[in-house]
């Protein structure tokens, strides 16, 4: 899988770059309008991750000239400007996605991977882990092949630990991720305690491996190890 | 008191002095004027009756005339005075003013008296005054019409402006046009009001662009602190004491930006910018605002009634309206009890939230201003309902904040005021 990461703000670019090359991706980094253009023209990327305002460019026109030489990549959109014309009008270039800075990594990590699933695999989009099979279309769980009811916060929260396993995951990114924006005003994050809870008990009681760890003071982890 | 009012008070005062004043003069002057002519008169009469004795003619005509002869010579001057005198016929007495003269004619001593009524110079002297007090009053009155009428006409600028100025307001981004006039003092003020407005504007403009692009070079950095944090979460400290830490980064990282998106959210909607906006079913979007916070009520034991049957569809930005009803849930669960109830109701384009809570301790449309809060509270930024109300401001349409014992009560008319 290769990437290509469009950020001039070096240090924001390295620490992400460090962040996902843990996928095995491999990673491009551009960090102006000139170097990025020559890039896409050399290389072939599945994904690229564009910041729309560049010191020497338009992201925008990057996304157009990406989409001429490369109609698979997937391309999300890094901008710092919360602005709603720069969404609609970036979606309808081409871009896939649009994120705004600053996020949480974990974040970025959920959105290029279930952007590269849905280019990847049209149709049967699904995951497996051991025991557990994920179909995200259906949004269904089976674990040893017998379905396993999960409610629509419990099935977020599993599809979001599986984007991101092996990760630490801090609570503010889980309730920004499976509550939205709005819930992550509230500084009682007990209602992520129990909806983990609850997901644990199912896995356990339907004979799966408890992979979900708790991270003392922190949030929690899905680990196979 | 009002300019105009305030230039016919003193006009008033002053042409009231002058006119008492010349009425005295008036008075005094007529009086002696009168005077003078009464003693002429009396003075040729006295003259004239001297000039009959003379010729051996004596005529008297009492009170009027009266001629005394004397038995010794009188070398008293002439004398006038004023006196009574009882008249039979009327029986009253009258002032009279008479002129006394001793004088030998003939060898004969006289003393002679002639006199005049002053009844008839009384009369005469109230009838001056009575004319001359109308004539004043009457010219008092016009000329105080005209004074006013022009001082209206000179000031129409003035105050054609002065309106102008009440409703000027940085929000809207343009310098009031001003009436020019044709008086010079008002030109400068116009001038040097129009000067000040434009650079109060340009000051304005230079302030909100900084805090924009404050907030928006503020992004970077966060993201940057926001990332490094999340790498080093990845190294699993094994001391509580670190990631404690980490936590406080990363929580309060996370506040400040929220805060800077609030703020950044905040001045675009002041600034009235455009937002798309399409038909929206109201209940619709109420019902899932309502479920999204549904596990947050759960865990503070609260519980939501919604009540949504509304067919009512708002014009509104669809990011907007999300923002609106969380803002105002949210609300409703922060400033709840433990155990508390939320009732949500929508009723036509009128939505009613009705939550459980403390006393206020400031009137609650308080609350719709930035930073206002009773208690300062780690969870609340304080932004919320002010951007809730911009929200309403911007569509127009009205938002009230009330306390009914025990209920903190938010009513909002999705229904535009005109």
């Amino acid at each position: 899988m290769k990437l290509i990461l469009i950020e001039d703000e070096r240090e924001l670019s390295k620490t992400i770059s460090s962040y996902l090359k843990e996928e095995q991706y491999k990673i491009d980094n551009a960090y102006s309008y000139s170097e990025a253009s020559s890039l896409i023209n050399i290389y072939e990327y599945d994904c690229a991750l564009v910041d729309l305002m560049l010191p020497d460019g338009n992201g925008l026109d990057l996304i157009k000239k990406i989409k001429e030489v490369n109609r698979q990549c997937g391309i999300i959109i890094i901008s710092a400007k919360e602005s709603l014309d720069d969404k609609i009008y970036g979606l309808n270039t081409g871009a896939d996605d649009y994120i705004t800075k600053p996020f949480h990594l974990a974040e970025l990590n959920a959105r290029i991977k279930s952007l590269i699933r849905r280019k990847l695999f049209d149709g049967g989009n699904q995951i497996e882990i051991n025991e557990l099979k994920i179909d995200i279309d259906k949004r269904e769980l089976l674990i040893n092949h017998s379905q396993v009811e999960l409610t629509r916060r419990e099935f977020d929260l599993l599809l979001f630990f599986i984007s991101n396993k092996e990760r630490v995951l801090n609570k503010e990114a889980i309730v920004e991720h499976v509550w939205g924006d709005n819930a992550s005003a509230f500084d009682n994050y007990d209602f992520v305690y129990t909806h983990v809870k609850n997901l644990r008990k199912k896995l356990k009681e339907n004979d799966a491996a408890d992979y979900i760890k708790s991270v003392y003071g922190i949030g929690y982890k899905f680990t196979l190890k | 008191m009002k300019l105009l009012n305030k230039i016919s008070f003193y006009y008033i005062i002053n042409t009231a002095i002058l006119f008492v004043v010349g009425l005295f003069a008036i008075y005094f002057s007529v009086d002696w004027i009168i005077s003078e002519r009464t003693d002429g008169q009396l003075r040729d009469t006295s003259k004239e009756v001297r000039l009959q004795l003379s010729k051996g003619i004596r005529t008297e005509y009492p009170p009027l005339i009266e001629i005394e002869t004397l038995a010794k010579e009188n070398n008293s001057k002439p004398v006038f005075e004023d006196t009574t005198i009882y008249l039979e016929a009327e029986k009253e007495s009258e002032i009279y003013r008479q002129f006394t003269v001793y004088k030998k004619i003939r060898d004969i001593n006289y003393k002679i008296t002639v006199r005049t009524s002053l009844i008839e110079k009384e009369d005469l002297f109230s009838a001056i005054l009575i004319i001359l007090a109308l004539i004043l009053t009457l010219l008092l009155l016009i000329l105080f019409i005209i004074n006013r009428y022009t001082a209206r006409e000179v000031f129409k600028p003035f105050y054609n402006n002065l309106k102008k100025l009440e409703i000027f307001s940085l929000h809207k981004n343009t310098t009031p046009i001003l009436d020019d006039s044709n008086i010079d003092e008002f030109n400068e003020l116009k001038k040097s009001l129009m000067d000040l407005s434009e650079k109060a504007l340009k000051e304005y403009r230079s302030l909100k662009e900084f805090s924009e692009d404050l907030s928006h070079e503020l992004q970077t950095p966060v993201a940057v602190i926001k990332a490094k944090t999340e790498m080093l979460l990845q190294k699993e400290f094994a001391d509580n004491e670190t990631n404690e830490n980490l936590q406080a980064i990363i929580s309060n990282t996370d506040r400040l930006d929220k805060l800077n998106r609030s703020l950044i959210l905040l001045a675009r909607l002041e600034a009235a910018e455009l937002f798309p906006s399409r038909k929206i079913l109201l209940s619709e979007k109420l019902t899932k605002a309502a479920e999204n916070y549904s596990d947050i009520a759960n865990s503070k034991e609260i519980v939501l009634h919604v009540n949504a049957k509304s067919n009512y569809e708002a014009e509104f930005n669809e990011n907007l309206i999300d923002i609106l009803l969380s803002n105002l849930i949210s609300n409703s669960i922060k400033h709840n009890i433990t155990g508390g109830e939320i009732f949500i109701e929508l009723r036509d384009s009128l939505l009613t939230i009705k939550n459980y809570g403390k006393e206020p301790k400031q009137n609650p449309e308080n609350y719709f201003k930035r930073f206002s809060y009773d208690e300062k509270s780690q969870n609340s930024l304080g932004l919320g309902l002010a951007i809730a109300k911009k929200i309403c401001d911007l569509y127009k349409i009205q938002i009230e904040y009330t306390f009914e014992k025990p209920f903190h009560i938010v009513k909002v008319n999705f229904k535009p005021a005109n």
